[in-house]
């Protein structure tokens, strides 16, 4: 006989299930965010975001009366109405109230030894939050001569600041370990360059710094943020007819203002020239899909490469190109990193 | 099929650093799990037991409030990351999105203070043509030599690229700040029309007047004229079979002032390797 349905129970399954899916939903979030790892990719990101910063500063050096101060080809009352006019916005920089152009270089110093300092990872936590706060002065300062670099390595400097991108490969780790009782075992210390206390194990002989959440949340925001951009630069493109006719490959490097090395000579290799536009597109748009998967991860970053290599060499940018680079890094785990680095001292651990 | 409760504590979650696990479904196939699980190599790190705010075997752990507050300001953060695109791209000749408008208004001075209101638009929708500044320069009246013209930017005198990069995105910025001097008669029965070019126009001479004056500092020169060019994308077909270079003279225009279409200029006219005596 076939009765009615019944339809308590299958509610009731449903309530169960849909419980235990929230359950699992919240761990897995949890796990995602706030499972402790090393710190090995973050620091092969702290050195060459801290290495690109510093030279960001030392180019604006170059000309930095032109850049800033009274005689800057954006003054400080072109600034002004361009902020703070009759459409102000948010942005704030102290550099625009200033024509001292000894605050100026005292400012673009400061800002460039900060990043050195990061790149050394030295005081890693003080420097990192210094390193992006006069980063993201200058930024602020230089309206009209910014450009992705900018904002790629600003978005990286600051989500550094978070993590603990010192406890391997820095000067912080090697002075903890030399000096164990020195300024960075003190709790100053500690909160200025961000190291923990290191632990002796059972023969006595200092651990290596512990596994940390905030590697993993500081990664995971560069990841994320790494999404956001690759999915809204691939749907900008989707909107022009260019690339989606292959043309946009040819008009990318037939372009005098980009160009560095002559690659013309592609335009003889239509289809090539196509098929390198659309398989640009496609990628920018499922990155943020593709990347997460163990089995396309490594393509999805040999694509990163190759494209990002390929604005570097030829179009001119070779500091985004590099950029954009570093921050893709955030997609290699910890541990092969440290196999990258290390597998002399692996080696030989694994001899003894 | 039949879930056990043995396996709820921890969901049958086994994850490594780059969140490969798998929160396996209760309804997902038993063996396939046993396949693709990783072996655990270390006991469960699950945030929410207790001790989870001490430091352990496992590294340190975020407490488990922290995490709340983390994971609450993570939202709203990207929310502020997510607002200048989608305002951006809901964008059209006649309005913005509405909600998008609205949404990006609410974390402006979020976003625009922590340099994360991009729109991303990367060589988007169409790579285009550039845009560039030319700087006629007349010396003091002391001054013997003629005057010289300056581009900007020049890769001959612009370098490291980074620093040709930056005058570069000058140009198009001051491109873009772009005004005309006059408007027709037609765009001044609109009073709204008439209000936002006297504002745009405003801020695009402050912008040039700013660049005139830096420049006759740098060149200690008396006059300085300012001219917006545009290069031209060439296809391929002017490239590989006519013979064009990328910086072909012809493919060079100067921008109008004023509202009329851009004028080609005459090739003599152009700037020629004279600027390679001038340094900003």
């Amino acid at each position: 006989m076939i009765g009615p349905f019944p339809v308590p129970m299958v509610d009731e399954a449903m309530a169960v299930d849909e419980e235990r899916n929230s359950e699992s939903f919240n761990v897995a979030i949890r796990h995602f965010f706030f499972t402790p790892s090393s710190a090995h990719t973050l620091a092969v990101i702290r050195i060459c975001t801290g290495a690109m910063i510093a030279y960001i500063h030392l180019v604006w050096m170059l000309e930095l009366e032109s850049f800033m101060g009274p005689h800057a080809l954006v003054d400080n009352a072109s600034w002004k109405a361009l902020h703070q006019g009759a459409v102000p916005d948010y942005k704030w920089t102290y550099l625009a109230h200033t024509d001292s152009m000894a605050i100026l270089w005292g400012h673009e110093l400061l800002a460039c030894l900060s990043a050195l300092m990061l790149c050394a990872g030295f005081f890693t936590r003080t420097f990192a939050a210094l390193t992006w706060l006069t980063t993201l002065m200058t930024a602020h300062r230089m309206t009209g001569m910014l450009f992705g670099l900018d904002q790629i390595a600003l978005m990286v400097a600051m989500y550094l600041c978070l993590g603990r991108p010192g406890n391997v490969w820095s000067v912080d780790q090697w002075l903890l370990h030399r000096w164990a009782t020195g300024l960075l075992n003190r709790p100053w210390g500690r909160v200025m360059s961000g190291m923990p206390t290191l632990r002796l194990d059972e023969d006595g002989c200092d651990t290596q710094a512990p596994d940390c959440w905030s590697n993993t949340f500081s990664t995971r925001l560069i990841q994320l943020h790494l999404c956001v951009i690759y999915l809204f630069g691939g749907l900008g493109k989707l909107r022009g007819e260019m690339w989606w006719d292959g043309s946009a490959m040819w008009y990318s490097i037939a372009s005098y203002e980009y160009q560095s090395i002559d690659m013309t000579w592609t335009g003889h290799f239509a289809i090539l020239s196509s098929m390198v536009t659309h398989l640009t597109l496609f990628w920018e748009v499922s990155y943020c899909a593709l990347i997460w998967p163990r089995w396309t991860r490594a393509s999805t970053l040999a694509i990163a490469l190759l494209v990002h290599g390929g604005i570097a060499l030829f179009l001119g940018m070779f500091t985004f190109g590099l950029m954009m680079i570093v921050a893709n890094l955030a997609f290699i785990t910890p541990q092969q990193m440290r196999t990258l680095f290390e597998k002399r001292q692996y080696r030989n651990e694994y001899n003894s | 099929m039949t879930i056990s409760s043995a396996s709820q504590p921890n969901l049958g979650f086994v994850t490594d650093y780059m969140g490969r696990g798998q929160c396996c479904s209760p309804y997902s196939n038993p063996h396939k799990q046993k396949r693709f699980r990783l072996p655990p190599r270390r006991e469960d790190p699950m945030p929410n037991s207790e001790n989870s705010n001490t430091r352990t075997n496992l590294g340190i752990r975020c407490p488990a409030v922290l995490q709340n507050v983390l994971l609450a300001l993570l939202l709203l953060h990207f929310l502020g990351v997510l607002s200048e695109p989608l305002r951006f791209f809901s964008r059209s000749e006649v309005r913005t999105g509405p909600e998008f408008a609205m949404f990006s208004d609410l974390f402006k001075p979020y976003s625009q203070w922590l340099y994360i209101n991009h729109g991303y638009f990367f060589f988007a929708p169409n790579p285009g043509p550039g845009h560039l500044i030319q700087c006629t320069i007349q010396p003091q009246v002391s001054q013997t030599e003629s005057s010289q013209t300056l581009l900007l930017p020049d890769r001959k005198v612009h370098w490291p690229r980074l620093l040709y990069h930056r005058y570069f995105m000058l140009a198009e910025f001051y491109n873009s700040r772009f005004a005309p001097t006059t408007i027709g008669d037609e765009e001044k029965k609109d009073p709204e029309f008439v209000r936002r070019w006297a504002y745009d126009k405003e801020l695009y001479d402050q912008l040039q007047l700013s660049i005139v004056s830096s420049l006759k500092h740098s060149q200690t020169a008396e006059r300085i004229e300012l001219k917006r060019l545009e290069r031209l994308l060439p296809d391929s077909q002017q490239v590989l079979k006519e013979g064009w270079t990328l910086n072909d003279p012809r493919l060079i225009s100067v921008l109008s002032e004023t509202m009329q279409d851009a004028a080609v200029v005459p090739v003599d006219e152009l700037p020629s390797k004279t600027n390679e005596r001038v340094r900003p």
